[in-house]
């Protein structure tokens, strides 16, 4: 039997040797070991075979790093790089088009991702988010049922310890605007106002995680006088370079009289909480100073009651349980009216239907999904610009295709190739829009600034980028891949004609023609949107507001005094005070039920109570329709003014109400005056009946009419002096009633945003699709107009499609608006109706700009000398 | 003589053996050639080395042929003399029998 030489040293032969002189170095190697077997015998033959291999390990044998076939495909990528970047500089139009309406694309997908992760991320960041739920509560009244995010304060201590399965219960009460005091360690005092105050009981940081800087999480809260700070209210504290542990035991007060014991400092909350504070105070400061709504279970005063059920199929049980439970504490009529149910924490902010906390806001389900879903039509857009301009530009490749295909180039080579040559767009695009994104949300956060919204990048949102990115790359790159490398190497040789007729022309058009839809359907919707939101801050609303300023009052006993110092001066004329404006601002309503006095108690009907004074009417205009004014202001009330619904839910004329007696929960009264209808709640809700009473609770508010800068500052200053413990703010009436419509008008500047974007895209792509059609007929141009074709016809011809592509695009817009924004609409009990020249204005504002754009361009190759075009031929 | 063209002594050897062994020469031959004529134990591998080197230096030039069932049926490179390097062995012959006579001659007779 022959012996082989030693496997080993033949493999490591074969693994350095250059390919080109391994088959006579291993012949010469072999040759020699085979005379070595028959003079020196086995073990020595192979001992020198394998010295003599190792003595071939040297240079000029070894073959280089380059010319293996690994790096050979790094050889043929560094090729595909150079031709990319050659074609990308060549065609420094179409290439700036794609990037800057890719990247467009990207970065408002990108935004609009993080937007949704922050508005559905409330309060999410706590370990026991999924298990933590907040009881609400909804009340059955006659005519309809009422749904309170918040519960009757004894409830959370009523189920701690009726219920000792359940894990954690825990009670908040606010947020609530306090004054505090202290005397800094260097003897400073300070003064300060916070206005998110939330009183919390012990198990609070239980049952949320917070970021603690210095004091004992589990028992921060357990000193009846306990107070936590957030970082921001420290500082204002106790300044910037504070200790964060000798601030510990501090002493603030609240309200200038209870101290409160600095127990813990913890980073500051979140904007993205349901619940956000500033400062946590013991639950016992507000049971101590409201002891009559902290015991009362038939009121509902703004309590938010938290529970922890670590099992979370026991929600249902639990909720049955409570409510089997609840007649042990609620008197019967309660009852039967209030039903409590389990919300999950994780849809506080989206579920509109408990409306939000004062201050904050919600948003709902939907107009998220749909903000989500327009982001990722923009990107569609983006990438389906991106398709077009590079199928277009597929022909000019052609010629190139078809001679890599005949020197022996394979499908898949090409196919990859222009994979690595479109990326190279999509890549440089992607990272222009992640620079680019990162400084917009601070314009963003900026834009929204009233939401006190949070954005920003973080390294979580990496895995985002990268979803969006690879979505984006596969979905933009490898439909013209295919395209680009299935060109036929014989026809892309002889027949120049190739694509421009092919099948990429049909698709290109019905590409175009779906952008186009997309762009109308968002003009008309936010034209109807923008008409909407200027009929709410246009509509008339039965009384005037213009020029008044509110101003808090804190004291109800200088009431008196301050009219009168402040009409002194010659520039205030009109002043009034009461509950609050004719229209309920900041969800701050008071709301009763009224009868007849013999109707039983429980036949209530729900009203909405003001308390106003003797100038009230005339201040702000509201007439009366019968009757009288009030004659004085009176201490005790007597008498009542209601308005037109009011009597109409009677079954009065205006006539007829006065001199009824009526009874409401705070009493009975006589009506004497009825007044005409004002909008007594924002448009987008019913007028309600309405119970003007003459009274002194509750005056908190104070309305001014204020003409000059004069009368503003004389206002400041007379309130400052009458009111030295307080802090000075004041809002214009109208300022505050456009915060009503905040989410339309975020809904509308959306939207405006959106469609502004929309338009630039499309007006890119069919800038861009213009653009390298007509380079591409120029010579038929030419020819044309040699034969004697005036520029206009030109024109006409090439601008003939693109026009038609538009009107038929607004054909299947229109019904597509037509539905949504009617839906939207209806949810509006005061809204303006649809009207067919809204959708004939957006679609002729697209139609205008659409088809300039082509006209400019066929204009610009229309008017060219055909002899530049025609001279080579 | 310029630089590229001065050889080596090994080089030297090994382009007059291929010129030897004419029409067979490849790396165990000149290995044997040598050890036969100059009883000098060469490895095998620096004798590919310099062929390779006067190969690219133009002396030598090389082909594949001969496959026989010895050695795995693996084909040989041969390597055949240039005109080049035929003059330049011709050439350094010549320098050294030059130079040689110049040399004081022994005389025997005296």
């Amino acid at each position: 039997m022959r012996t082989a030489p030693p496997k080993l040293a033949t493999r490591f032969l074969q693994w350095f040797c250059k390919h080109s002189l391994l088959e006579s170095i291993q012949g010469d190697l072999e040759e020699q070991f085979e005379e070595d077997l028959t003079s020196y015998g086995q073990r020595k033959a192979k001992r020198r075979f394998v010295w003599n291999v190792i003595r071939f390990f040297r240079p000029g044998i070894v073959r280089s790093f380059e010319g293996t076939k690994k790096l050979n495909n790094y050889g043929m990528y560094r090729h595909y790089f150079k031709i990319g970047w050659r074609n990308i500089f060549r065609n420094k139009l179409t290439s700036s088009i794609n990037i800057l309406g890719l990247s467009t694309g990207v970065t408002v997908c990108l935004i609009t991702l993080i937007f949704y992760k922050y508005e559905v991320g409330f309060d999410m960041r706590h370990k026991q988010a999924n298990q933590t739920y907040r009881v609400v509560q909804h009340t059955q009244m006659q005519d309809q049922e009422l749904y309170w995010g918040t519960t009757a304060y004894p409830l959370a201590a009523a189920i701690k310890s009726d219920f000792p399965d359940v894990d954690k219960v825990t009670q908040a009460a606010g947020p609530f605007k306090r004054l505090f005091t202290l005397e800094r360690a260097n003897g400073e005092p300070i003064q300060f106002e916070e206005e998110k105050v939330v009183f919390a009981d012990e198990s609070y940081p239980e049952v949320f995680d917070f970021k603690w800087i210095s004091g004992d999480p589990k028992s921060a809260m357990d000193p009846l006088n306990a107070v936590i700070l957030t970082e921001s209210v420290a500082e204002k504290c106790f300044g910037k370079n504070y200790s964060k542990t000798a601030v510990i035991g501090h002493l603030i007060l609240l309200n200038g009289n209870d101290p409160l014991m600095v127990s813990g400092i913890i980073e500051d909350i979140p904007a993205n909480s349901n619940l956000p504070f500033g400062m946590l105070v013991s639950y016992n400061f507000f049971k101590k100073h409201n002891p009559y709504p902290s015991e009362n279970w038939s009121g509902n005063y703004g309590g938010t009651t938290f529970v922890v059920l670590k099992d979370q199929k026991r929600e249902q049980e639990l909720e049955s349980r409570i409510n089997d439970w609840k007649k042990k504490y609620l008197n019967k009529e309660d009852d039967q009216r209030i039903s409590y149910f389990l919300q999950p924490l994780k849809e506080i902010h989206t579920e509109t239907l408990y409306g939000s906390i004062p201050g904050g806001y919600q948003i709902s389900k939907s107009i998220l999904n749909t903000s989500l879903f327009v982001a990722l039509f923009i990107l569609l857009i983006a990438i389906v610009n991106f398709i077009n301009l590079v199928t277009a530009k597929a022909s000019t490749r052609a010629k190139e295709v078809g001679i890599r295909k005949a020197i022996g180039s394979r499908k898949i080579g090409l196919l990859k190739q222009f994979m690595f040559e479109n990326s190279m767009l999509v890549i440089i695009s992607l990272a222009l829009s992640i620079v680019l994104s990162h400084f917009l949300l601070n314009e963003v956060n900026e834009f929204l600034s009233i939401l006190g919204m949070q954005l920003y990048f973080n390294v979580l949102d990496a895995s985002l980028i990268i979803l969006v990115s690879f979505v984006t790359i596969i979905i933009s790159v490898i439909y013209p891949s295919i395209v680009l490398s299935s060109f036929n190497p014989i026809k892309a040789l002889t027949n120049r004609k190739l694509t421009s007729n092919g099948a990429g022309v049909s698709l290109r058009k019905s590409l175009t023609l779906f952008q186009f839809t997309l762009v109308q359907v968002f003009v008309i919707a936010a034209i109807i949107i923008g008409l909407q939101l200027q009929f709410f801050n246009n509509e008339s609303l039965g009384f005037s507001s213009e020029k008044v300023v509110m101003v808090d009052i804190p004291s109800q006993n200088k009431i008196d005094l301050f009219k009168s110092t402040l009409t002194q001066n010659t520039s205030i004329k009109e002043v009034s005070v009461g509950s609050g404006p004719p229209m309920t601002v900041e969800d701050f309503a008071l709301g009763t039920t009224y009868r007849l006095p013999h109707e039983e108690s429980s036949t209530g009907r729900d009203a909405e109570m003001k308390i106003i004074d003797t100038e009230y009417l005339s201040f702000y205009d509201i007439n009366l329709l019968a009757g009288r004014n009030f004659r004085e202001n009176k201490n005790q009330f007597d008498e009542f003014i209601v308005n037109e619904t009011f009597a109409k839910s009677m079954n009065w004329s205006p006539e007829e109400a006065l001199n009824q007696k009526i009874a409401i929960n705070e009493g009975e009264a006589t009506i004497v005056g009825v007044v005409e209808d004002f909008h007594n709640h924002s448009l987008q809700n019913d007028i309600t009946p309405s119970i003007l009473m003459n009274w002194n609770g509750w005056r908190i508010k104070s309305f001014v009419k204020v003409n000059n800068a004069e009368a503003l500052i004389h206002l400041e200053e007379v309130w400052k002096e009458l009111f030295p413990k307080s802090i000075y703010g004041f809002s214009f009436l109208d300022d505050t009633m456009k915060r009503e419509y905040l989410l339309e008008a975020l809904i509308f500047n959306g939207f405006k945003i959106f469609s502004v974007l929309v338009i630039f895209l499309g007006c890119l792509g069919l800038f861009g699709l213009m653009a390298f059609i007509t380079l591409q007929k120029t010579k038929e141009i030419g020819i044309r107009k040699v034969m004697g074709a005036s520029v206009t016809q030109i024109v006409q011809y090439f601008s003939k499609e693109f026009v038609i592509l538009i009107s038929i695009a607004f054909v299947i817009a229109a019904p597509i608006v037509l539905y949504f924004m009617n839906q939207w609409l209806q949810t509006f009990t005061y809204h303006i109706d649809l009207s067919i020249w809204m959708f004939l204005a957006g679609g002729l504002i697209v139609s205008i700009i659409g088809s300039s754009i082509s006209i400019i361009k066929s204009m610009m190759a229309a008017k060219a000398n055909p002899v530049n075009s025609l001279k080579y031929e | 003589m310029s630089r590229t063209n001065f050889l080596g002594e090994f080089e030297e050897l090994i382009l007059t053996m291929v010129l030897i062994l004419d029409h067979d020469a490849y790396g165990n031959t000149i290995v044997k050639a040598i050890k036969e004529h100059q009883n000098r134990e060469v490895n095998l591998s620096s004798v590919h080395i310099t062929m390779y080197r006067l190969e690219e230096k133009g002396f030598l030039e090389s082909y594949m042929g001969g496959a026989t069932k010895e050695r795995g049926g693996r084909k040989k490179r041969y390597f055949k003399i240039t005109n080049t390097g035929k003059a330049l062995v011709q050439e350094m012959k010549d320098a050294r029998t030059s130079l040689w006579k110049l040399a004081p001659q022994l005389n025997f007779s005296s």
